[in-house]
């Protein structure tokens, strides 16, 4: 067996310990991080290509079905019409998920054994999303509904349902009802880049379930800026 | 939600300079009541803190002294923040040691007497702001600490509040605005998370019922992890106030948070109720 000179290996102790309380040190002491070996998604990030309008993947309208129709027309007219309100991210409410992921504005992903927890630069607005195994059978709806976690290979999936129709799928005033369910796909492609979709099944206002995908783009640092809503609208 | 302290330690203050000293009391949140508790209730109350500590523990508090991940609830809800003292004293004789500036004592009583009037002054939560800092720290709702590297996040139940701890060891940056929440830096002093925070606007209030802030604001927090005598975990937040404008002097209040193992953070929407916007600064409930 090799033998480790007892002074080298004190002063890499004595090293460690002086990093380790060393004030503001880069490498304080973290916890509940991701296993090692798994992917982590733990950074700052944003769409390098703005979402206003969500296609299928092969580029298509989504499948609307009459009601769904009627209801995204008559929000197109309202817009057109300059009747902003007619958003509900205009009166401050949450963009809903999946909306607020095309916001256009960065947010983080912080991935921890615990939970991982998208906080979104827009409204400072956040999701905590643990790694449960199942979704509750009739949770109460709301704005950011109730979310599970699980990794495939390099793909992080979210399921989500428990949704309120207060919403928009999109900017562009997609419908969607309370029986919404989304399933989030997010695969590390390379250590800059997200390739993702977003899978809709909402038997209210769509005649079949449908995808749409979207590319997320490493941004620099952590830091997000103090983002309010109610304070920028001077509601 | 109990309104019982489970478990307080004494805290002495001297100037700025706080000291920890041994020798645990039991107190009730706020003001010691002027009746002291029989045995009886003294005893009911232990049994329900055991009972809540285990409940709480059941899904355990992490064991290294500077892991704060998960959940966090103070108990009660305390609208003021005052000197720690040791023994507590009750509201009325703590507010007496609160280091006011003339221009602050007189700030303060407009509060107390425009609330008093019943037409309050609007706090910037009442509008859907970020509550601001220490003003955040006492809000009554649970808060979740969020590890990775070189950043420390809360996330805040209430008004969906996120405070960034930046524990990088960067100096902060020069374009820093000055925001609701300010600017944190972190760092570790052995088990003790010392946060310091300035980079403020003036729009908070340093507690609901009176106290204001301006621009040379600065907080310094210190979080420490204990377990108290019902086997529960709390963190405690010593919260150390500087602003020459407002206060003679710094001064440190008190919080602490039980962890909260049997709970999850839940949606809260402030902007969907949002009917306390004030008029011209006066708060009128529609």
């Amino acid at each position: 067996m090799k033998r480790v000179p007892l002074t080298a290996l004190g002063v890499a102790i004595l090293g460690l310990a002086s990093i380790a309380f060393a004030a503001g040190a880069p490498d304080a002491p973290l916890f509940e991080q991701p296993p090692p070996g798994t992917p982590n998604f733990t950074g700052k990030w944003a769409m390098p290509k703005r979402i206003t309008h969500l296609l299928t993947t092969d580029g298509k309208e989504p499948p609307l079905n009459a009601a769904g129709r009627a209801l995204y027309a008559k929000r197109q007219a309202a817009l057109k019409a300059g009747e902003r309100n007619i958003d509900p991210i205009n009166r401050c409410l949450m963009h809903g998920t999946p909306r607020l992921l095309y916001a256009p504005y960065p947010f983080l992903i912080l991935q921890t054994s615990r939970s991982v927890n998208f906080v979104h630069e827009v409204n400072h607005t956040f999701r905590i999303i643990y790694w449960d195994k199942t979704l509750p059978e009739d949770p109460d709806p709301d704005y950011l509904g109730y979310s599970i976690a699980r990794l495939e290979g390099r793909t992080l999936i979210i399921d989500t349902i428990g949704l309120n129709d207060l919403t928009w799928l999109d900017y562009s005033g997609l419908p969607h009802g309370e029986k919404l369910k989304v399933q989030e796909r997010y695969t590390l492609v390379g250590p800059t880049r997200i390739d993702g979709s977003v899978s809709i099944t909402d038997p209210d206002y769509y005649t079949a379930p449908w995808t749409s995908n979207f590319t997320l783009q490493r941004q620099p640092g952590m830091a997000l800026r103090e983002n309010v809503c109610t304070d920028t609208h001077r509601m | 939600m109990s309104l019982m302290a489970g478990h307080r330690r004494g805290l002495l203050l001297a100037g700025a300079c706080v000291v920890l000293v041994s020798g645990a009391a039991v107190a009730q949140e706020g003001a010691p009541t002027a009746t002291p508790p029989t045995p009886e209730q003294l005893a009911a109350r232990d049994k329900r803190n055991a009972e809540q500590s285990a409940e709480w523990n059941r899904n355990p508090a992490p064991q290294d002294p500077r892991d704060f991940s998960g959940v966090w609830w103070t108990r009660g809800y305390d609208r003021t923040f005052r000197p720690v003292t040791n023994p507590p004293l009750p509201p009325s004789e703590s507010a007496k040691l609160l280091p006011l500036t003339a221009r602050e004592a007189a700030s303060r009583q407009h509060h107390l007497d425009m609330e008093r009037a019943g037409t309050p002054i609007a706090d910037a939560p009442t509008q859907c702001f970020p509550h601001g800092i220490p003003r955040l720290m006492a809000s009554p709702y649970p808060i979740q600490f969020v590890y990775t590297p070189g950043l420390i996040t809360i996330l805040h139940e209430v008004a969906h509040n996120v405070r960034f701890i930046h524990m990088d060891g960067k100096p902060v940056p020069t374009d820093t605005p000055r925001t609701f929440l300010g600017y944190s830096v972190g760092h570790w002093e052995g088990n003790t998370l010392v946060i310091v925070t300035d980079h403020f606007n003036d729009r908070t209030q340093i507690d609901e019922e009176s106290l204001s802030h301006g621009l040379k604001l600065k907080v310094t927090e210190r979080f420490t992890k204990f377990t108290n005598k019902y086997g529960g975990v709390e963190l405690r937040d010593l919260i150390t106030i500087e602003d020459p404008d407002h206060y003679t002097r710094p001064w440190t209040a008190e919080r602490t948070y039980p962890w909260r193992g049997d709970i999850r953070i839940a949606e809260y929407s402030c902007e969907e109720n949002n009917r306390n916007a004030p008029v011209e600064g006066i708060t009128v409930a529609k």
